[in-house]
């Protein structure tokens, strides 16, 4: 858990709750500091978390954990991570695919052919872990689901109209009488006009949006990038500090002020 | 009666393979790209599991050294390969691989010399007789080697391994198994076919538990270039390198749970979407050979064929990628060495600017400006 980066989200108090947060990065930055930082702070803080990896195993998601002071492999035993692990299922998707088994079951099996509703499935599977959560004893907490990579639903073959109604059937899921939190990673490309209409689609229905940007004049050992965080519910504001990421811990200053300059 | 807590620590997550070193930041396990300064640059090798781009310089000649450098040390550390491509065959690129540059040849020597010492009896330092000779260490568990360009490896040694080649211009004249319904447009379900199959078949899962993990290696040259693309794909959607992202996404999520790296280069100036790949890949390195362009000729870079870019290294198992000491880096082609180096300007050593006589650019200049006016020369007095 990042203490600066929480104060700066304004979550070390009370947690987001019936919040849709996107999170984005560009080509010269990676904001997946952002999404560790979700998963333990809700982990931490005893409430259940959807893990929907797409972007990285599970694996990574472990060890990276590990290192904030979290055992995932342990909380998926406990029942408090539920994990749709992406990766594994498309894993799963290839092989019964070359092996020519039935794989319409796999939620994952839009990639084969791209008809209407295709994601269908992947929703389905998230909403199934809701109500399991629903069912177990920790009704009234808040809970947080993690989708980490929607520019990879873009690349494996999904369009922009599926990719969107994905995800506002995602965020009906956490608007329900318990609330919940959901946040979307993904990378832009701002030359390629699909992904950059896609953006903006996703971020208009969003209620907080983080922006990760690589420095525009290079690459710099004492700062990694900038971070904007746009609130457009409640009070409207807009921030921007430099970040750096270390091994265990993220150092949020205002802009021009690393220690470097000083 | 109480024991203790105490219990040695046992390394049982990593497997020894040839070849392969653990990372000292994150524990994964590396291999050499066959280039050692290259390894050097993107923090001790790569990572099993990964996917390396390399985005071509314009003839695409130095890319391709850089993937046969990644093949010979295959051959060399005994691990399995599987190398697929169209714009050249991949036997005719098996055929033109560098050989391994053998240090043996130099301890052979010195050995029989260090015998005929030892027979004698030591009339000084005769305690040290009895022990053992100092044998260096040998070759097989070096990390990275060096080649030859000139000299074509020995085949007696590429028989000894377990090589695989598709060819997607042969295959598309073949019939291609059929599945029902379509993952992939053609050449790119193929080419992931054999592959998956390939690792399957190999026990180079994670999953199947082997005794004896082996390394597959596999090398895809030109990814995207127009012999991948079929008519149908380009009629279906709009961007014609999306099969390509899909397919590079399958491979990623194949090769996570594999012991296998896959080494694929792409014609950069061929690709419409260059960020969506660079985002669907591990590392990714970029080659820009001066071969036909202005930076030529410029006196910096005289002595180099090329500037080198790191574009993208892995966030595996951590928060943070390795950063390399700098970034403006330059290769340069030898004989034995495909040498990356940090770009320096050569120093200017004499005291008077005698260099512009030999200086074609600043000569360039000047002849533009015998052109525009009469002065052949602008000098400026302090």
């Amino acid at each position: 858990m990042f203490s600066d980066l929480n104060v700066f989200l304004e979550c070390e108090k009370n947690l987001p709750k019936r919040k849709f947060i996107l999170v984005t990065n560009d080509h010269r930055s990676d904001s997946s500091f952002v999404l560790h930082n979700m998963i333990s702070l809700f982990l931490k803080n005893s409430c259940p978390v959807i893990l929907v990896n797409i972007a990285q195993s599970f694996n990574h998601y472990h060890n990276v954990a590990l290192k904030l002071g979290i055992n995932l492999k342990k909380v998926v035993e406990e029942g408090k991570l539920l994990c749709v692990d992406g990766l594994k299922l498309l894993n799963a998707l290839i092989e019964s695919y070359f092996e020519e088994q039935n794989c319409l079951n796999n939620p994952f099996s839009f990639i084969m052919n791209c008809r209407e509703h295709s994601l269908m499935e992947l929703y389905l599977s998230i909403k199934k872990k809701v109500e399991m959560l629903d069912n177990s004893s920790t009704k009234d907490l808040n809970f947080l689901i993690l989708i980490d990579d929607f520019s990879n639903l873009q690349s494996l073959g999904a369009s922009n109209i599926e990719v969107i109604n994905f995800i506002n059937y995602c965020h009906s899921l956490i608007l329900r009488k318990t609330g919940g939190c959901l946040v979307i990673g993904g990378s832009v490309d701002f030359d390629d006009e699909d992904s950059h209409v896609l953006l903006n689609c996703i971020s208009h229905s969003s209620d907080t949006c983080i922006q990760i940007n690589g420095l525009l004049t290079g690459q710099s050992r004492d700062v990694d990038g900038e971070i904007t965080v746009t609130e457009k519910s409640g009070k409207l504001s807009k921030k921007i500090m430099q970040f750096k990421v270390e091994e265990k811990s993220v150092r949020l200053f205002a802009r021009g002020t690393c220690s470097a300059v000083l | 009666m109480a024991v203790s807590s105490f219990q040695k620590k046992t390394k049982h997550g990593i497997p020894k393979i040839s070849g392969t070193r653990p990372s000292l930041r994150n524990s994964q396990l590396l291999i050499s790209t066959g280039v050692p300064s290259l390894d050097y640059f993107i923090g001790g090798g790569l990572a099993v599991g990964t996917v390396m781009l390399i985005e071509e310089d314009v003839f695409g000649a130095y890319a391709r050294i850089l993937l046969k450098y990644f093949i010979s040390e295959g051959i060399v550390c005994g691990h399995s390969l599987f190398l697929s491509g169209g714009d050249v065959s991949p036997t005719q690129i098996l055929q033109g691989l560098p050989a391994p540059i053998s240090d043996n040849s130099a301890h052979r020597k010195s050995e029989p010399e260090s015998r005929q010492v030892g027979a004698e009896p030591m009339k000084i330092a005769w305690r040290y007789t009895d022990l053992p000779v100092v044998q260096p260490a040998p070759a097989v568990h070096q990390f990275g080697h060096y080649y030859d360009v000139s000299l074509v490896m020995d085949s007696k040694l590429m028989q000894q391994c377990d090589i695989e080649t598709y060819d997607i211009c042969e295959g598309s004249t073949e019939s291609p198994q059929q599945f029902s319904g379509t993952l992939l447009p053609q050449p790119y379900q193929m080419v992931l076919y054999k592959i998956w199959r390939r690792l399957k078949k190999g026990n180079f899962l994670t999953s199947s538990n082997p005794a004896q993990p082996n390394i597959l290696r596999i090398g895809i040259h030109s990814l995207g270039s127009p012999l991948w693309r079929t008519i149908s794909d380009s009629e279906r959607s709009s961007s014609s390198d999306s099969p390509m992202f899909k397919f590079l996404h399958l491979l990623r999520a194949l090769l996570r749970s594999a012991y296998a790296v896959c080494v694929v280069t792409v014609p950069l100036h061929l690709i419409q979407d260059v960020e969506r790949l660079r985002f669907e890949s591990d590392t990714v390195v970029k080659l820009e050979s001066f071969a036909g362009s202005d930076k030529e000729m410029n006196p910096v870079f005289k002595d180099y064929h090329g500037l080198f870019h790191i574009v993208k290294l892995p966030r595996l198992n951590s928060l943070t990628s390795f950063i390399p000491e700098t970034k403006d880096l330059c290769f340069q082609l030898k004989k034995k060495k495909f040498a990356i180096e940090k770009l320096h300007i050569p120093p200017d050593l004499s005291e008077t600017a005698s260099r512009t006589n030999k200086d074609p650019v600043v000569d360039k200049i000047s002849h533009k400006l015998i052109g525009c006016s009469s002065a052949t020369k602008i000098e400026i007095d302090f």
